[in-house]
């Protein structure tokens, strides 16, 4: 789920956040796409509740899948590494901690989810431990057991549109998408991350030191 | 674009003294302000710090807390109360994360602050319970010895333009200061906010990496 490991790191993405449903897109400062189509679901105004992450606090290990080359109609993919997460709940839930390691540990960072209580809208940050900011966010939320999330990037200079897609299974299991749209038409899906629960007695201790994780 | 999820925007800036400061130095864009400040003293986007600046804070704190009631308007009558907080590591130090607690105030919050390995310089981001949105503008900065500077150039509830610091200074391993100042002129800060913290049992004050709700 370490997206910016290969993903080409999020960089200076402002969210267009008044080119709503591809209107007023006059006033989309930094956005290359201008009017015209956006990829199916694409919405910076979906909304979720503040409940909506109650479900990651605690520790999770992975199964990841990351499509080999991207951008260019491959189909081929390749299996990542099973890293660990551990998360912990702020301000009542509505801020989410989740703190993702690769298994060498070698390669880190941290997810800050952030519920906007006046428009009821997640923002999902990204902090790369060899970046060490906060990037323009993803926005959205959950319906029921599916949660997305837009936003827009830049990869190799061009401009993209992001989405993470959620999907509660059970208790223990979720799953994790990351798609990109390149032009403003079509998704193509480059990385899954299955989500199951673990121990956080065993799963989340570090440096000797205990992390905090809720029950 | 105005942002009120700042802990310097709980109150309303006293406008009629920033309306002539603003008209005596800003004239048209407050933009400009961030290469023409020579006077105000200390301001800088550039200080950098270590990436063990906030080692010492990580644990349980009690606070007490003094806000300036009214801002921005010479004002010196301040208000007390407590405080509570709990900060965890993250990435090996290299991000940090506490919540305060303001049990008499009815909110919390949470800050953020992440360091750029490549600039040495930590962002210090806040989020206020009643909101729940991250301030896109970092406060910037480091430590030096037992001193830690800050700074943002930002918006009042107005739209105007303002500079705002933190200060941070290590009195002992148990003990520390902060500050919040923010200058509506480029000339003079005006501090409006100052917490001192006692180190705290953890066991006692935290649960889950929080502050626990207890009634103060």
């Amino acid at each position: 789920m370490n997206r910016a490991i290969n993903a080409g790191i999020r960089r200076c993405a402002v969210l267009s956040a008044l080119s709503l449903g591809g209107i007023g897109s006059v006033e989309t400062a930094t956005a290359a796409t201008g009017p015209g189509p956006l990829p199916s679901g694409y919405s910076l105004t979906r909304t979720g509740g503040r409940e909506d992450f109650d479900f990651m606090a605690g520790a999770w290990t992975t199964s990841q899948r990351k499509l080999k080359a991207r951008g260019v109609g491959s189909t081929e993919w390749k299996d990542g590494p099973s890293n660990t997460h551990c998360a912990t709940h702020y301000l009542d839930g509505a801020v989410t901690v989740d703190e993702s390691y690769s298994p060498t540990k070698t390669v880190g960072g941290l997810f800050v989810y952030a519920f906007d209580v006046g428009k009821h809208q997640w923002s999902l940050y990204w902090i790369d431990s060899k970046v060490g900011k906060l990037d323009a966010p993803l926005v959205g939320g959950f319906e029921r057991e599916r949660g997305e999330f837009y936003g827009e990037d830049i990869e190799d200079g061009h401009a993209i549109k992001v989405r993470y897609s959620w999907i509660k299974q059970d208790h223990d299991h979720a799953r994790w998408e990351q798609a990109y749209s390149y032009d403003n038409q079509s998704w193509e899906t480059n990385w899954t991350s299955d989500f199951t629960r673990a121990d956080p007695a065993s799963t989340c201790v570090k440096n000797g030191q205990s992390k905090v994780v809720q029950p | 674009m105005i942002r009120p999820n700042r802990r310097h925007r709980y109150l309303m800036l006293g406008l009629p003294a920033m309306m002539a400061a603003g008209a005596m130095f800003h004239g048209t864009a407050g933009f400009a302000a961030q290469t023409a400040n020579v006077a105000l003293p200390g301001y800088t986007l550039t200080r950098t710090g270590s990436v063990h600046d906030f080692d010492y804070f990580a644990g349980a704190w009690t606070t007490r807390q003094r806000k300036l009631k009214a801002r921005g308007v010479g004002s010196n009558e301040w208000e007390n109360f407590p405080a509570t907080l709990c900060m965890t590591p993250y990435l090996d130090g290299a991000a940090t994360v506490d919540e305060l607690y303001m049990p008499t105030k009815y909110v919390a919050g949470l800050t953020v602050r992440t360091f750029d390995p490549h600039t040495h310089q930590w962002s210090i981001y806040w989020v206020n319970s009643a909101i729940g949105k991250i301030d896109p503008v970092p406060e910037v900065g480091g430590f030096d010895g037992s001193r830690g500077e800050f700074y943002a150039q930002d918006h009042g509830s107005d739209g105007r333009p303002i500079k705002s610091r933190y200060l941070w200074t290590k009195l002992d391993r148990d003990h520390a200061r902060w500050e919040q100042a923010i200058s509506y002129d480029d000339e003079a800060w005006e501090t409006n906010w100052t917490a001192d913290f006692v180190r705290d049992d953890p066991v006692k004050v935290c649960e889950n990496g929080r502050p626990k709700r207890s009634t103060p």
